[in-house]
């Protein structure tokens, strides 16, 4: 573990540093070739719908023991009920002690029936989620509405809180990378997509897009006034700021993805199906590709963007020329950290600007 | 320095003694709802949802087919559905209106799936004037659906009341001749009509056509022809016994335009009464296609007050009651969803979900300790205050909002874990870079807070934005989930500015925390600032290797 901390301050001094940035050819192709891995199994596999999408009936039949046995009764009672419209019943079982029997749609009446006969077949209780056609429809409509009022108000949002489009393109591009890679594994993997995983998809867009926040905060942080100073490039600076929110990165994402693989794990073994598993996988591949979109993609798409302003360009170049001229400047600055040196040493700094102006502002 | 870190020190116990005064007040709070309820819930657990206790959820839509769904007509809808679920026994019950063009029902407990049939009787509420009446079951015309056809084609909109009152009581052949055809359609069908329930479940009941239907109580098959009144025109129904009387009527009176039809048809009606042809002076009262009843008329009834009589009891009259008061819904309803959880399914959801939340907690919490050691115990403080928090603001909202705690709002509660302790290693990490930079650790402290409170403020707006637009967008219960979501990211912000930050200000001048102790997570070694103390200004700011 404590190499691991002191690995987080040799990526904030830039002794160790990955070059996120610079290498944004190899992220941007890994990228997309994933991406299009991914839509090729959208459209190749397509998502298997959850009865929710469909109109259907699904029931649960709670039993003493649960083994294929109790499956085959189950299902036999469902053809038994003489309820034709009811097709061919899938069943399976869910944790240890339930039976899930999955219908086409029907009437609530026959839903009774079918009830009646599962209880007959002994199931000690029935549940049933009858859902009409109309149903998955709407909530995909809602949805898609959803998604676009977001992402408008994302780009609004980023453009007001960091004064710059770039970065609203940037976290766009992010957040689109992340909703379809997901839909990529959904339909490769085969996952059952339900209302449940909708919402989760949903999230991990507050969720990318938070965490892209937080790196872009630290690269607005790092770029301040790197214009007028000649040391470093903005690009340079912007892959600082990667390398220093790694650490948070990591750790966040550990953090975000314990929980939510609890979460997965009691509602696959324990439950089975139903909407905790389906939100807590939907959250779980979302999150892991957010975290690697915020690092990956959405900044080195904001600094390649940023470094093709013509001041920041000629920017660049006059810091690379200054570099070439003096090799003595360079080795000094490869040592040194993120932000403009002051000789006068100390806290003198950048404290004065940040620390003091507020403190003594509310102390008058 | 001296007294500005007295300062920063009074300012911190300032702060977490106001937090703990927060705390107190909101926990204050549900006690005093707890006094004012009435109902026997117990004011220290979460309401629970449907899925987590157990019971019944109804998802009716408003078909497409009955015109403008406007928000009034919906919130009259509930109403109407609300009184009938109610007008069952099930006063438990809540109905609520969601997404514009639904009405959800919820009740508790046992399987109340039956409940769907009493008050999925979406339907609508018609007099009709009664033009014959046959025995039924007779030969089926030769061509069923020609005979449809006939009757659909004939032109029904260009008859008066007074054309469709005389056809009743001078017969169908008094109708215009270009309906002559289609009246004679009408008796063919009626002929053939087989009275049961599911026959009268296919009727198709179309306002402005006649109808061939029967009532299944009698088994007698009516000719009736186009809406004379619409439901939506009774003003009250109830069931009495009158004065001097002694069996069950049900009291009818109507409103407007509905009372200056009754006029004219009771008029008219009345008369048949009178010179003894019962048969008549008859209308029908058609709910979905179903006669509820189909009484003669013994009165001429001007100001819309009358009254239906006939061998009720006090359950049938106060059905029938119920059925004209609440029958007329200003839309049309469809069955979307039924749900059925029972209640041993909602308990091992409920106990699923409390077993992942405490290992999702553990597994944070060994994360944290074994990462930051001693600032893990900050970690943990936080996160317990923070849940704390929460299930105080659960109950309150609870009582107050009536927010139920459903599966996918604890799935909320135990996904913002590790969203809440972001923001306490997004603190952590700035802390720890300032201090690389060369501060002491008290002044990290302070000008980390500085840089990690925009970061944490902009990231948690950005969540608790996807929040409100997930609660906004979200249908059914995994609004829970956003709003668990939204709830605990103001939390956190909460948490984070009164709590955390406070407690990491105090700490920092500790000996174990504020000497850099070994295990304290702020130890030099661990830090990598080489030899240099926390305690101590670094020399040359960060340009030493």
């Amino acid at each position: 573990m404590s190499k691991l901390s002191t690995f987080g301050h040799d990526l904030y001094e830039g002794r160790v540093s990955f070059d996120f940035v610079g290498r944004r050819k190899l992220w941007y192709t890994i990228s997309t070739i994933v991406m299009v891995l991914a839509i090729a199994g959208v459209f190749v596999r397509g998502f298997s719908f959850g009865i929710e999408f469909d109109g259907g009936v699904e029931f649960t039949a709670q039993v003493e023991t649960n083994n294929s046995a109790t499956v085959e009764a189950m299902t036999q009672a469902v053809v038994d009920a003489d309820v034709p419209e009811a097709g061919d019943p899938i069943a399976t079982t869910s944790g240890d002690s339930a039976v899930r029997i999955q219908t086409a749609a029907l009437s609530p009446d026959q839903a009774a029936t079918i009830e009646e006969a599962l209880t007959k077949a002994g199931a000690t209780e029935v549940s049933q989620n009858l859902v009409g056609p109309s149903w998955g429809e709407q909530v995909a409509k809602k949805a898609l509405t959803g998604l676009i009022v977001f992402l408008i108000l994302v780009v609004l949002f980023i453009w007001a809180y960091f004064r710059e489009w770039r970065m609203s393109v940037a976290g766009i591009v992010a957040l689109a990378h992340d909703l379809v890679i997901t839909a990529g594994v959904y339909a490769w993997s085969g996952f059952e997509v339900t209302p449940a995983t909708v919402t989760g998809l949903l999230t991990i867009l507050g969720y990318s897009l938070y965490d892209t926040v937080v790196v872009f905060d630290k690269v607005r942080e790092n770029t301040k006034g790197v214009l007028r100073s000649n040391s470093r490039t903005y690009v340079e600076q912007a892959n600082l700021a990667v390398n220093q929110t790694l650490v948070r990165s990591i750790n966040t994402s550990i953090t975000a993805l314990l929980p939510v693989g609890a979460l997965l794990f009691v509602g696959v073994f324990v439950l089975g199906t139903g909407p905790l598993k389906d939100l807590a996988l939907a959250l779980f591949v979302g999150m892991a590709v957010g975290t690697y979109s915020s690092i990956f993609v959405a900044t080195p798409i904001a600094a390649q963007l940023k470094s093709y302003e013509p001041a920041v360009k000629a920017h660049t170049a006059k810091v690379l020329e200054r570099r070439a001229k003096g090799p003595v400047v360079e080795t000094a600055h490869e040592t040194r950290p993120s932000r403009p040196v002051i000789t006068s040493g100390a806290a003198g700094r950048t404290q004065p600007k940040r620390t003091a102006r507020s403190k003594r502002g509310k102390g008058r | 320095m001296a007294r500005s870190s007295s300062r920063t020190v009074s300012k911190a116990r300032r702060t977490l003694l106001l937090f703990m005064a927060l705390v107190v007040a909101l926990f204050a709070l549900v006690a005093l709802t707890g006094l004012s309820n009435d109902k026997g819930e117990s004011t220290w657990k979460p309401r629970l949802g449907l899925d987590l206790q157990g019971g019944t959820r109804i998802t009716l839509q408003a078909e497409a087919t009955s015109g403008d769904v406007t928000d009034e007509k919906l919130s009259q809808a509930r109403d109407i559905i609300d009184q009938r679920v109610n007008a069952t026994g099930v006063s438990e019950a809540e109905v609520t209106t969601q997404g514009g063009n639904q009405v959800i029902i919820e009740v508790p407990g046992e399987d109340r799936g039956g409940i769907v049939d009493e008050v999925g009787r979406t339907a609508q509420l018609r007099f009709r004037l009664l033009w014959a009446s046959t025995n039924g079951g007779g030969a089926a015309p030769a061509d069923p659906a020609a005979t449809q056809k006939t009757i659909d084609d004939a032109d029904w909109s260009k008859l008066t009341l007074d054309q469709m009152i005389a056809a009743e009581t001078q017969g169908l052949t008094t109708l215009p001749a270009n309906l002559a055809d289609a009246a004679t359609a009408l008796q063919a069908q009626a002929t053939a009509f087989a009275c049961t329930p599911e026959a009268v479940g296919k009727v198709a009941d179309v306002s402005s056509k006649p109808l061939v239907t029967c009532d299944v109580k009698t088994g007698e098959v009516m000719v009736l022809s186009p809406t004379i009144i619409e439901g939506n025109q009774i003003k009250s129904a109830d069931a009495v016994i009158p004065q001097g009387n002694v069996t069950w009527v049900v009291a009818l009176a109507l409103r407007g335009d509905g009372t200056k039809v009754f006029d004219k048809v009771t008029e008219a009606l009345y008369a048949q009464e009178l010179a003894g042809s019962d048969q008549t002076s008859r209308f029908a009262i058609v709910l979905d296609g179903e006669v509820l009843s189909a009484p003669t008329t013994n009165g001429h009834f001007t100001n819309g007050k009358s009254q239906i009589s006939g061998g009720f009891t006090a359950e049938t009259s106060k059905a029938l009651a119920n059925q004209l008061r609440y029958g007329a819904l200003p839309l049309t309803f469809e069955v979307n969803g039924v749900s059925v959880e029972g209640p041993s399914l909602a308990g091992s959801q409920l106990h699923a979900g409390i077993i992942a939340g405490l290992i999702g907690l553990v597994l944070v919490v060994v994360y944290c300790l074994l990462y930051y050691r001693g600032l893990g115990l900050v970690v943990i403080g936080s996160l317990l205050v923070a849940g704390l928090t929460t299930y105080g603001a659960v109950l309150l909202l609870g009582k107050g909002m009536g927010f139920t705690l459903t599966l996918p709002g604890i799935a909320g509660l135990i996904v913002a874990i590790g969203i809440t302790a972001d923001s306490f290693i997004v603190l952590f990490e700035r802390i720890r870079d300032e201090v690389r930079e060369g501060k002491s650790l008290r002044l990290a402290v302070e000008s980390g807070w500085e840089r990690a409170r925009s970061t944490i403020l902009a990231a948690d707006a950005v969540s608790f934005m996807a929040a409100v637009i997930l609660f906004i967008f979200a249908i059914g219960v995994v609004r829970g989930f956003a709003f668990a979501l939204g709830l605990t990211t103001l939390i956190d912000v909460v948490v984070v500015f009164l709590f955390t930050k406070p407690l990491v200000s105090l700490l920092a001048r500790t000996k174990f925390f504020g000497q850099g102790h070994r295990l304290s997570g702020f130890d030099a070694k661990h830090l990598g600032i080489g030899d240099r103390k926390v305690t101590e200004i670094g020399r040359t700011t960060g340009g030493k290797a």
